[in-house]
């Protein structure tokens, strides 16, 4: 039997209690830790990789969905959403989790949306499924707008309006904003897919730049171009580049 | 209240300039048929007297001509048959025309003179005038050769003896006597015709004034109707806004409040029951209000109590919460329900957004004016970002703004200002003195 390892956040203690207690005779659920706010969520998401997630769609700070678009694709465990209320069910059923929950949580739902995360993992033990969890990354329809970072025990919101643009460096993609650079858990791979592309544009093979932030645009010959952004960092593009970059700044 | 005040102010314009034309119409109805009245007497009158200058004259005139007294009663009765009224023709003596002596019945023995073929029966006085006027009138003009030449005055007969005399002829007579007729013509057709009139006006009064009370009375039902509709649509809008409110009671507290109630029962019974008595107890005051729409500050408080009582549970150490009121606020009325969405909203944007939660203060103080103070202090945590505000669900405060204003119009504000980690709505009702003895 498939055991998962699983993290549950919700930020009223009785409804942890609640969900803890009901979770208790489910041999295949190991209950690794609980979080109580989205942030500590993703960061144990992101460090104990746990195969599901019992979340919370209220919260504050981030909204459970707001929530999982902060996690890349490849550490994206399974989904099981609660709710107090069905207003959120047709969202959380557009999207790919595996079940969603209404609180007060019954044993009898908690036990079917349990088996049917059993009937998924058994799918995705065949060879042909190649689809990886990560898949579900579609989870929720949305792009993503607004950017989790840490730095230490301090976590921040950066939405999309203060990012100048991203950029990878060695093995690490960073997001610079308000005159810092942070690191940020995506590729840029993965943000390119994930972004608004009326909002952000790839400008280089290691840029992405936020569309509203680019204040000029310079040729510097051989096709290249040198884009001077809004806090004054100049970037540039290589010839690959340039026709994408003037269509989409046009 | 002003808003009902100035309306009601203008319907009682309009009645009164109603009134007025009323009455204006009826001075008007009034002379026109006193008008009538007086033309058709004067007809009448006019039409009676040619009538009788005729009878005079057809049927006294071949008498006088040839004084044939004996025949006089005869014709007379015959005319006043033909003529179906009284007639009564009195012989009159009168002496140096001064003093008249009435004799009552035509005396058989009185021999008229056959020399006095001179004199002659003018009526002039039948042309225009009413008879009741006679004694201010033209008196009968008579040519006397053996007196002057003047006409008999009115004024020259005792009239007190002549009380009913409607006209006067002489007729002649023997040396000092003379002889006149004395025609009384009963006036009981006048009579008739005018107190027919007189009924008729009465009756015309009558139904004008039956047709004014009508129309008062339906004005004033009118009026009656229009004042209940515009206080029953008031109150109505206001059961309709207290249904509203009513029905907006979030549920994702209801649902909340029961996993958190279903997460203590096997452990935490205690709690578990308090927080139902808490829930049952909110509920049942949320559909109390239904009554009036109005109650004591008392018992919106202990709504309240019960709901920071819930969330407190749901969020514990999330959630702190006081409450002050003036005693002497906690019997004061209020719309139901006018407060508890601002403790609400403080929960929900104060608390539910901040991973800490923070603290709500309740303040309520009566003075010259009802200051009721809804804050929420956030407890920032450097470490971890607050959610964005929520976009507001304006529809509560809005609710809020418009049953304020339906009960005390400008007297009442709904303010709200951000505080250094949070934020205040207030409400302030002033004059307060008029509100208390609003009986609803």
């Amino acid at each position: 039997m498939k055991i998962f390892r699983t993290i549950l956040v919700d930020d009223e203690p009785p409804a942890r209690k609640r969900l803890r207690a009901l979770l208790t005779p489910f041999n295949e659920i190991e209950l690794i830790r609980e979080a109580d706010n989205p942030f500590t969520c993703i960061d144990m998401v992101l460090t104990l990789k746990p195969d599901l997630l019992f979340l919370d769609i209220q919260m504050p700070g981030l909204n459970g969905f707001e929530m999982i678009r902060q996690i890349p694709s490849k550490y994206l465990p399974m989904i099981i959403f609660v709710t107090a209320y069905d207003q959120y069910a047709l969202k959380a059923f557009e999207s790919l989790s595996v079940d969603y929950l209404l609180k007060p949580i019954r044993s009898g739902d908690l036990e079917k949306a349990i088996s049917k995360l059993n009937l998924l993992e058994h799918r995705f033990q065949y060879p042909e499924s190649e689809l990886p969890k990560g898949q579900m990354s579609q989870i929720e329809p949305g792009f993503l707008n607004r950017f989790v970072l840490k730095y230490g025990r301090k976590w921040e919101v950066v939405e999309e309006d203060e990012v100048i643009y991203f950029f990878a460096e060695e093995k690490y993609c960073y997001l610079r904003a308000n005159g810092k650079d942070s690191v940020i858990n995506f590729t840029l791979q993965e943000l390119e897919e994930k972004l608004d592309p009326a909002s952000f544009v790839r400008g280089h093979r290691s840029f992405i730049l936020s569309r509203r932030q680019v204040r000029r645009l310079k040729s510097i010959g051989s096709g290249r171009l040198e884009i001077e952004m809004s806090d004054g960092t100049i970037v540039k593009s290589s010839r690959s580049y340039l026709q994408i970059i003037k269509n989409a700044l046009a | 209240m002003s808003r009902m005040k100035s309306k009601n102010y203008n319907y009682y314009r309009w009645i009164g300039l109603i009134v007025l034309l009323v009455v204006l119409g009826n001075v008007v109805l009034s002379s026109y048929y006193l008008k009538q009245f007086e033309d058709s007497l004067i007809q009448t009158i006019q039409h009676q007297g040619v009538l009788l200058s005729q009878t005079l004259e057809t049927a006294l005139g071949p008498f006088l001509n040839r004084y044939d007294i004996k025949g006089l009663n005869e014709r007379i009765n015959h005319l006043a048959e033909a003529r179906n009224q009284d007639i009564e023709i009195n012989i009159v003596r009168y002496e140096d025309h001064r003093s008249i002596i009435i004799a009552s019945n035509i005396p058989e023995n009185i021999e008229p003179a056959s020399n006095d073929e001179h004199l002659k029966l003018k009526l002039a006085i039948l042309e225009q005038k009413p008879i009741i006027n006679i004694e201010a009138d033209h008196g009968l003009e008579i040519e006397d050769p053996n007196d002057t030449e003047r006409p008999i005055q009115p004024g020259d007969f005792d009239f007190h003896a002549l009380k009913f005399v409607d006209i006067m002829a002489p007729i002649g007579g023997h040396g000092d006597y003379k002889f006149g007729i004395n025609i009384k013509l009963s006036l009981d057709p006048l009579e008739a015709k005018k107190t027919e009139m007189i009924n008729r006006n009465i009756i015309a009064m009558s139904i004008e004034i039956i047709i004014i009370l009508i129309g008062l009375s339906v004005l004033t039902l009118l009026l009656i109707r229009e004042r209940s509709n515009v206080f029953l649509s008031q109150s109505s809008k206001l059961q309709a806004e207290l249904k509203a409110l009513q029905a907006q009671v979030n549920p994702h507290f209801l649902f909340n409040a029961l996993n958190t109630l279903s997460s203590h029962i096997k452990d935490q019974p205690d709690l578990a029951e308090q927080l139902t008595l808490s829930l049952s107890d909110l509920y049942r005051k949320i559909l109390s209000t239904t009554n009036n729409g109005f109650w004591v500050i008392d018992e919106e408080i202990s709504l309240i109590t019960s709901y920071l009582n819930i969330e407190s549970m749901r969020l514990q150490d999330r959630l702190i919460y006081s409450i002050h009121v003036d005693d002497k606020a906690k019997k004061f009325k209020i719309p139901c329900l006018i407060i508890f969405p601002l403790v609400e909203n403080a929960v929900k944007h104060g608390i539910n957004r901040f991973i800490k939660g923070g603290r709500i203060t309740l303040d309520i103080r009566l003075k010259d004016e009802l200051m009721i103070s809804v804050s929420d202090q956030s407890m920032v945590d450097n470490n971890f970002p607050a959610a964005h505000p929520v976009p507001g669900e304006k529809k509560g405060v809005e609710n809020i703004k418009r049953r304020l204003s339906l009960v005390y119009g400008n007297r009442a504000a709904l303010f709200f200002q951000s505080t250094q980690s949070g934020a205040q709505s207030k409400i302030q009702i002033s004059d307060i003195l008029g509100q208390k003895s609003n009986s609803w």
